[in-house]
């Protein structure tokens, strides 16, 4: 009695232990790999409650929030109301707030952890812990600028304040809708432009014109435009430092009439305008020039006239015009603006700096021209009344806005700006400023007050 | 007796694990479930006691079963609304109900084999002709999710896997002097039905959207006809055709294309068709590591209602950890390899029915895994035995019955 002797089975077994092998590589490829770490906010948001997390640090190493069971996180004493709006630490509550700093601290909630290592393996009760967050915010600033906040008693409301070190790109203080909201700027679109016209075309730092009453009449396609410097003012002959100085309007528009239109819209979106710029650890909405409709669709020199002086289809946020005058004040170079400055994958990991990013926005010779020039604005110029004898350069702006109320009622209010940079090189923060809907007719005295009040916390005098 | 002892000692840690999750819905029932298993393994033991192959493929389904048992002890119980209609629900009594169809189904097999019903022609032309009928009748009902997958509760999936090996197994074992238009030189009339009832399943595929099976049904003939056929020319002729055949279906059809599309660049891909679970595997691994994140923890996150069935890999490693599906991998290949070893040395009828079984079984393993792992586009195709589906864990635990039951004949059955 013999039994035929086959080896098919073992063979057909042994081609599928093979291809079995060969998947479990292509998934470990697949896991080794980063681009596979797909991030959803909704699965991080899920995934929240699973861990206790870390703890949030201040710049000088104080604790403003810590997790104290899974998925809950509860401020240190006074800091919450503070902190609150920025950080968004109850990311449940949250999430659909792309501004805030918990939306990059997902490491906060262990959610990032990684397990896959001895310790992993040798403790299986190791208890799910969330990693630690240290930002660049500094309390006693922050709570400085929220005091000015509340003790504001001027006609208008406080937009937002930021105050930042140009020189590492931190955040150290922070108040108000400063990423999201986006206002006319004003004046202080002057700095842009002169970037603008001065990388395009070098030359036109000789640039020089009259501003007379007559030369604030523009034709364009057989209609007339009238802007006016503001309250109407008729500066005479302006060159780049006067006509920053008493924020000369006329001067600026026609800078820019100068510029090549195509060589100038490449250069808008090389800064970041009418474009979109990322930052690793802060969103915020992009500034516009030309916007999306433009305002005379045959012409687009209407556009100029008007976004070149901060009106029209021109709109950015408090933090674009902190960055703009970063990039000045940092002798044109802007480091990444940041608000999260390490972060710890989890609890057994140590913080680790953020890696940032440096952008050459215009040489140093031309921020050294606008340097020169905003210097003007401090010694002799719009914000001379307050901030005269302080070490810093500055820009104020004023812009017009009219609402339309539901009943075709026209209201008219006004923006005021004040951005500034310290020249101190101990001390290298800037500032900016803006209130909005004061009444028509005001101008950047409220900003100018709070902006002195800032410096004198930051020691900048 | 020692798998017996390894066995209880899995069972009733797996039960202790699984009880100390965030959510176990019935623990009463879930012991009784338990400790059903563990009986059955101690009737495996003692009437499978001569029989190694059976007695050991027994045990290591079993132990599928048993994670099948803790993933549906510890799936949520959800209610939802959906079309209007309340929806509940149940999973762990919906598996207990599944393992008990399991066992009948196990049984009955076991029974009618070893009465060598599938020695009888007619038996197997029924079986061929229902495997074909009941995909093309299943395009007469109602899709789900895109496909025609159940003809009153019956999935016709689980009627063709459950079919084709013996359909297979009989063709491919007629004798090879039989050939079509009696003439010597042409084609031999076992493999080329073979081939006619593989492209025939192709087709019913097609129209019922069943592109799974195809994949499992064309590996499988491609496979075997490579086997069975006596020259290298007609091998490939006849193997090629098979797997030609089998990638035309899947080509044609934009949704796999789709998919396809999906696995090359899954990071690329937006969250949808079941990408949203692996991309959530993927970020996850790291921390759910060697031992897991815990039971349940994910479900109670997560509000999705298949992870149990076609997802379930996925689900396990992030859940139950790297080393338990390691463990669980080797199980299943363990499994498979039993299967496909107790195939050596029975006649050639039996042995193919064997093969194709354990063929079928890895085939669809393969492809579970490889979905779940994004090494393969996502198809949908359950885990044996331990995803919940009960028409597919039925026809498997037939399929298992089976092969315990030809197993069984091998001592008994030589060649003179």
């Amino acid at each position: 009695m013999n039994i035929k002797k086959s080896n098919l089975g073992k063979n057909i077994y042994k081609c599928m232990r093979f291809l079995t092998i060969v998947i479990l590589c292509i998934f470990l490829l697949r896991v080794t790999n980063e681009k596979l770490r797909i991030k959803t906010v909704g699965q991080s948001i899920k995934d929240v409650n699973a861990y206790v997390p870390g703890a949030v640090f201040d710049t000088k190493g104080k604790i403003i929030a810590r997790g104290t069971e899974p998925g809950k996180i509860k401020y240190e004493k006074g800091m919450k109301a503070i902190y609150d709006t920025h950080l968004g630490l109850n990311i449940s509550d949250s999430f659909l707030d792309r501004f805030t700093v918990s939306r990059y601290s997902y490491n906060l909630y262990g959610i990032d952890e990684n397990r896959l290592n001895l310790k992993g393996l040798f403790h299986p009760n190791w208890e799910h812990h969330g990693g630690n967050v240290k930002l660049t915010l500094d309390t006693n600033i922050m709570k400085k600028l929220s005091e000015i906040e509340t003790n504001y008693n001027g006609k208008g409301n406080i937009a937002g304040m930021i105050v930042s070190n140009y020189k590492t790109g931190a955040i150290i203080g922070v108040n108000g809708d400063c990423f999201n909201k986006r206002y006319h700027p004003g004046s202080t679109m002057k700095i842009v432009d002169s970037i603008l016209a001065l990388e395009v075309d070098p030359s036109l730092k000789k640039f020089e014109c009259v501003c007379s009453p007559e030369s604030h009449d523009f034709k364009i396609n057989n209609k007339n435009y009238k802007i006016d410097c503001y309250g109407g003012t008729a500066h005479g002959e302006m060159n780049i430092y006067s006509a920053m100085a008493f924020s000369c309007n006329n001067y600026f528009e026609k800078l820019l009439l100068q510029v090549d239109r195509k060589e100038l819209k490449e250069k808008l979106k090389d800064i970041g305008m009418d474009s979109t710029s990322d930052f690793s650890t802060l969103t915020f909405n992009d500034p516009t020039f030309f916007g999306t409709t433009p305002l005379n669709s045959t012409d687009e020199t209407v556009n100029v006239l008007y976004s070149a002086i901060g009106q029209g289809n021109c709109f950015t946020t408090v933090f674009s015009i902190n960055c703009y005058t970063n990039v000045i004040a940092n002798n044109g170079m802007l480091i990444e603006p940041h608000i999260i400055s390490e972060k710890a994958a989890d609890c057994n990991s140590n913080l680790e700096k953020v890696e940032l990013m440096k952008k050459n926005i215009c040489s140093k010779d031309i921020a050294n021209i606008i340097k020169e020039a905003m210097q003007g604005v401090v010694d002799y110029g719009t914000a001379s009344r307050y901030l005269k004898g302080y070490n810093v350069i500055a820009k104020t702006g004023t812009a017009e806005n009219v609402k339309i109320e539901k009943n075709n009622k026209h209201i008219s209010y006004n923006t005021s700006w004040i951005t500034l940079a310290s020249l101190n090189k101990k001390r290298p923060y800037s500032v900016t400023v803006a209130i909005d809907k004061i009444p028509t007719g005001a101008d950047s005295t409220d900003t100018q007050k709070i902006a002195q009040q800032i410096c004198k916390v930051l020691g900048v005098q | 007796m020692i798998s017996l002892f390894f066995f209880m000692i899995f069972s009733f840690s797996l039960y202790r694990w699984a009880s100390e999750s965030v959510a176990v819905e019935n623990p009463q029932l879930y012991l009784i479930f338990v400790l059903a298993t563990i009986i059955c393994a101690i009737f495996c033991t003692i009437f499978l006691k001569r029989k190694t192959y059976s007695r050991i493929m027994s045990m290591l389904a079993l132990v599928l079963i048993n994670v099948g048992g803790a993933i549906a002890a510890t799936i949520c119980f959800k209610e939802y609304i959906k079309d209007g209609k309340l929806i509940i629900i149940k999973t762990l009594p919906a598996y207990v109900e599944d393992f008990g169809l399991m066992l009948v189904a196990f049984l009955v097999a076991y029974y009618v084999i070893t009465k060598k019903v599938y020695k009888n022609k007619y038996v197997i032309y029924g079986m061929a002709l229902l495997s074909i009928a009941i995909l093309f009748i299943a395009t007469l009902f109602e899709e789900t999710n895109g496909a025609h997958i159940s003809v009153y509760g019956i999935m016709p999936s689980a009627v063709v896997i459950m079919c084709a090996p013996f359909v297979i197994g009989h063709f491919c074992s007629l004798p090879e002097e039989i050939h079509l238009l009696k003439n010597p030189s042409s084609l031999s009339l076992n493999v080329t039905i073979t081939l006619i009832y593989a492209l025939l399943i192709y087709v019913g595929c097609y129209f019922t959207n069943e592109y799974s099976l195809v994949m499992i049904i064309g590996v499988v003939s491609t496979i075997v006809l490579f086997i069975k056929c006596a020259k290298m020319s007609t091998k490939i002729i006849y193997s090629t055709t098979a797997f030609v055949a089998m990638l035309v279906v899947i080509v044609t059809s934009g949704h796999i294309r789709y998919r396809l599309g999906i696995w090359w660049a899954l990071n690329e891909s937006k969250l949808e068709e079941g990408t949203e679970w692996f991309s959530y595997l993927f970020r996850n691994i790291k921390n759910a590591a060697f031992y897991g994140r815990g039971m349940a923890t994910t479900q109670v996150r997560h509000n999705y209602e298949t992870l149990n069935t076609d997802n379930v890999m996925a689900l396990i490693i992030i859940e139950f950890g790297i080393i338990f599906s390691l463990l669980l991998l080797i199980t299943t290949v363990w499994l498979i390899r039993t299967i496909l070893y107790s195939a050596d040395g029975l006649y050639e009828q039996e042995k193919m029915i064997v093969i194709s079984i354990g063929l079928i079984s890895g085939v669809m393993f393969l492809l579970h895994m490889a979905s779940n792992l994004s090494a393969f586009i996502t198809t949908g195709v359950p885990y044996m035995l331990v995803s919940s589906a009960t028409s597919i864990n039925s026809a498997l635990a037939a399929l298992c019955g089976t092969v315990c039951a030809i197993s069984g004949n091998r001592n008994r059955e030589v060649i003179q």
